[in-house]
């Protein structure tokens, strides 16, 4: 599956992927904005991960965003079928913040989710000091719906952080 | 474990009779998720093994309780740990005829005790459909906090419906015994 915007494209991770992966994430800002990026982010890590994604569970979809053929970060979406709804995960490396490359990925996950996949709803969660995410999600026009107290406890830091629940609906995006 | 009108229990197979014939009726599903409908013998066999599979696994401690007074069961309470953030989900039912008599307040306050005591949480939290007004004064008067509501989280199979959910939660922190 590939997916293009106006400057993006969308695609599977590749194996070849792994140089690029391994040298945006040694910025620790990454790892201290999501949940689940490790840090330190040591060798082999990127190749365990890709791997790890080369055959990804069924309703799970994982891309690279890359602009000019560079792997610029990554954005995924799992589905739970029952309830049609979809939850976003992404990130961007450092030198592409501020410039809605961001935006512009997401907006693309939220058109494949509602036009290709038939969801009905579409949500992310983001720390709730991470205003660059949450802007990410404002500018899709997804509403902030709740503030979730210590929801999560973050590995790398060791604390338990606050979550902010954006959600957008088929109704809304249509 | 013991409140002042209640005692929460393991469930035991010779429950099956009285959880089947609470969950006749439509009052109960209206407000749950995932439960079967019609609800059958067959159902609430296999709901009192998951729990002791849920308890083995650490992912769910579900009690039946139990009215002092007469020893009859009146609904069913949960708490699902999700040990990696400390957090846990509480949830709960009971027989329309036991509703409005605050024993879910009463058993909601007893399963927070125990999970910031026993289970080492750090966060309970309650989702609740919003029509469901009776369950957000429960989740209220045990002393959890509203978080937001989530538009449209669940499909809800019995009504045909996505449903909005009402966020609430408690922390170790504010929590008084």
């Amino acid at each position: 599956m590939i997916l293009s915007t106006e400057r993006l494209i969308l695609r599977p991770f590749e194996m070849s992927d792994a140089a690029a992966l391994h040298a945006l994430l040694q910025d620790p800002e990454i790892a201290n904005g999501v949940l689940k990026v490790p840090h330190p982010y040591l060798e082999g890590m990127a190749e365990e991960w890709i791997q790890s994604r080369l055959s990804p569970p069924d309703d799970h979809y994982n891309f690279a965003i890359t602009c000019d053929g560079l792997l610029i970060g990554a954005i995924n979406m799992w589905v739970t079928p029952q309830h049609k709804r979809g939850g976003l995960g992404y990130w961007i490396g450092k030198a592409y913040w501020g410039q809605n490359y961001m935006t512009e990925a997401v907006g693309r996950i939220i058109q494949y989710g509602f036009e290709e996949l038939d969801l009905n709803r579409i949500y992310a969660e983001c720390f709730a000091f991470n205003i660059g995410s949450a802007r990410v999600m404002e500018k899709n026009g997804m509403k902030r719906e709740a503030y979730l107290r210590q929801a999560v406890l973050h590995r790398v830091s060791g604390e338990l952080r606050d979550l902010i629940v954006y959600g957008i609906l088929r109704c809304e995006y249509l | 474990m013991q409140t002042e009108r209640l005692i929460l229990r393991p469930l035991e197979m010779n429950d099956v009779d009285t959880i089947t014939d609470l969950l006749q009726g439509d009052d109960i599903h209206k407000n749950i998720q995932s439960l079967p409908y019609p609800y059958t013998h067959t159902d609430a066999e296999n709901f009192i093994q998951s729990t002791y599979e849920e308890r083995d696994k650490g992912t769910g401690y579900i009690f039946g309780i139990i009215r002092r007074e007469d020893g009859v069961l009146i609904g069913v309470t949960g708490i699902h740990p999700k040990a990696s953030h400390r957090r846990a989900e509480l949830g709960y039912w009971l027989g329309k005829k036991y509703w409005g008599q605050g024993y879910m307040t009463e058993v909601a306050r007893r399963i927070i005790q125990y999970g910031f005591e026993e289970l080492d949480l750090n966060r309970i939290f309650a989702r609740c459909y919003t029509h469901n007004v009776a369950s957000a004064k429960v989740m209220q008067k045990a002393g959890m906090s509203f978080e937001g509501t989530v538009r449209q989280e669940i499909y809800h199979a019995f009504s045909g419906e996505y449903k909005d959910c009402h966020y609430y939660s408690i922390l170790k922190g504010e929590w008084q015994p």
